[in-house]
Formats: structure tokens, C-alpha cells, sequence
């Protein structure tokens, strides 16, 4: 007798969060049309569902952070490449200073002034 | 209807992948598609909107630091309510110890603040502030087994399959605690003329 019940009662809360199979549905639904109080029952779990989903849910939800959006810590770390490229013109610069020293010198040297 | 899910699916490995990598924008995506159902669990869980605000953006730098990780055994969704449940049950406990909770004096604190932007829930407009209060202290006095079991049923999309994985519990545990604290709820509801 107490199986049966409670047997019954699992039915229908698997029959609220749409757990039976076609045939358990079909065959819940047939003994719904026949029993008043399975019926009521059947309504009172649900509105007890509702109730607690009411209760529960959030009245708002935030909007999620965007993280692409947030700059990398390490943008502002100094990139090595880059400070690497800035050199480069430096070096060229250097270098042709020096040829044309090197070449000035030389031409001095040459005429005897130096 | 099964190709669209397929899809989804497909597309939500492929962020995961690039997620993984360190694409952040992917990040930002995978966040965005869950962000609802993981803040709604842990509000759900710990009642406040701080908490569940912080819980929620802890377990994404959680989910973050993790994703490479992620073996693709349960679905994404279900992998990060895991995450979101054990982080909120944690907040939770922790909370638990203080000794204004113990007098019960939280409850109803924060509730005059409005928060930032957002969507609105239209449920939660369904009963009034005081039924709602009533019925999350019943929620709260349910032993810790029915109370995770019944709040991961008020999400109207997760399956008992789904329910179990989270919970690390065998499909037929979540049939019989889910009509245990439904059944306790009922009672209850019925005794303080709530339904």
C-alpha cells in the first residue's frame, strides 16, 4: 500500500520534470483522466514548484565582465623586440658616423694635414 | 533540431580549444553563454547578490585557469554548475560561522540596494517579498543533500542525468532526494498556508 503511494508520488514528480518515458507519460496521463486526487496532487506539487522557482531565482542578472576588452598586465612591460627595433636606426646612424670619420681621417691623413 | 545542437556543440569546442589557448576573446564568448545559469546557481545557493556576483567570478578564473584541462566527459555547462555548487556551498559554510548569520540577522540585508544593469527575471515577480523570504528560510532548512537537489531542479532545462553529474550522484538518488525535499516542501507550504 505505502509502495503504491509512494510509487505514485515519485511518478509524478518525474512526470513534472519530464522524466518518464513516452509510455510511463501516456500511462500517467491515462491515470490522471480516472483520479481526482492524483490530479490534485499532481497540482499542488506544481504550484509548490512554481513557488520555490519564484523564490529562488534572482531578481536581476549582472551583466558578465568582458575580459578581451581589459588591457594585458604585460602591455606595459617593455618588449624587447620593440626596443630592439628602436635600436636599429641608432646603430645605423653610429656606424655611418664612424665610416665618415674614419673616411674624413683618412683624406686628412692624405693631404698631410693630420 | 538535433543539427542545431550538434552545431552548438561543435562551436562551443571550437571556443573551448581557443579559450584554452589563451584567446580571450573566446573566453569572454564561453563566459557570456553561461554567465546567466552559473550566477543564477550561485545566487540561488547563497541568496545575496554579492556573493553570488564574487562566487560567480571566481569560478570563472577558476574555469579559466582549468580549461585546458577540461576532458569533455560532461558537457561544459554541467563541468562549471560543478564548479559554481562547490564554490557556493564553500561561500556558504564559511558564512554559516558568522555570528550575525547565526542570529539570523542576514536575511533581508542588501535587499533595498538596486544593482547594476540588467535583465530582469520575471519569476522572481511571481510571489511577494515576504512569501519569498518565507520560502527560502524553509529552502534553507532542508538538509544539504534535498536543498542542492531541489534548487538544481528549479533550473527548467537540467535533466536528472545533468542533476546527478553535478552532484557526483547516482540518476536514481536525484529521483528519490528530489521527491523527498518536494514532498517535505509541500508539507511545509501547507502548514504556513503558502499554497
Amino acid at each position: 500500500m505505502f509502495n503504491r503511494k509512494h510509487k505514485k508520488q515519485r511518478a509524478i514528480s518525474a512526470y513534472i520534470d519530464g522524466e518518464l518515458t513516452a509510455a510511463q507519460h501516456a500511462a500517467f496521463g491515462e491515470q490522471l483522466v480516472f483520479d481526482a486526487h492524483l490530479r490534485s496532487e499532481l497540482a499542488d506539487f506544481t504550484s509548490a514548484d512554481a513557488i520555490v522557482r519564484s523564490a529562488l531565482n534572482p531578481a536581476h542578472i549582472p551583466t558578465p565582465p568582458v575580459l578581451s576588452t581589459v588591457s594585458d598586465p604585460h602591455d606595459d612591460l617593455p618588449n624587447e623586440n620593440a626596443a630592439r627595433r628602436n635600436l636599429a636606426p641608432v646603430a645605423i646612424a653610429a656606424a655611418g658616423l664612424i665610416v665618415t670619420a674614419g673616411l674624413t681621417l683618412a683624406s686628412l691623413r692624405r693631404r698631410g694635414i693630420v | 533540431m538535433q543539427r542545431k545542437k550538434l552545431s552548438i556543440l561543435d562551436d562551443e569546442s571550437e571556443r573551448i580549444a581557443r579559450a584554452a589557448q589563451g584567446d580571450l576573446r573566446a573566453f569572454d564568448e564561453l563566459v557570456h553563454q553561461h554567465y546567466s545559469l552559473a550566477y543564477s546557481l550561485a545566487y540561488k545557493v547563497l541568496g545575496e547578490e554579492d556573493d553570488a556576483r564574487e562566487v560567480t567570478q571566481d569560478a570563472f578564473v577558476r574555469i579559466h585557469r582549468a580549461l585546458s584541462s577540461f576532458r569533455g566527459d560532461a558537457s561544459l555547462k554541467t563541468w562549471i554548475m560543478r564548479i559554481v555548487m562547490r564554490l557556493s556551498l564553500n561561500r556558504r559554510r564559511d558564512r554559516t560561522r558568522s555570528s550575525w548569520r547565526r542570529l539570523g540577522l542576514h536575511r533581508g540585508e542588501g535587499d533595498t540596494h538596486e544593482m547594476a544593469p540588467t535583465q530582469q527575471t520575471p519569476e522572481s515577480e511571481y510571489i511577494s517579498r515576504e512569501t519569498r523570504t518565507q520560502v527560502q528560510t524553509l529552502i534553507d532548512r532542508l538538509p544539504d543533500s534535498l536543498r542542492q537537489v531541489i534548487i538544481l531542479s528549479s533550473f527548467e532545462d537540467l535533466a536528472y542525468e545533468e542533476i546527478a553529474q553535478i552532484l557526483d550522484v547516482p540518476i536514481g538518488t536525484v529521483s528519490s532526494r528530489l521527491h523527498a525535499a518536494r514532498k517535505k516542501l509541500l508539507q511545509q507550504f501547507r502548514e504556513y498556508d503558502l499554497l
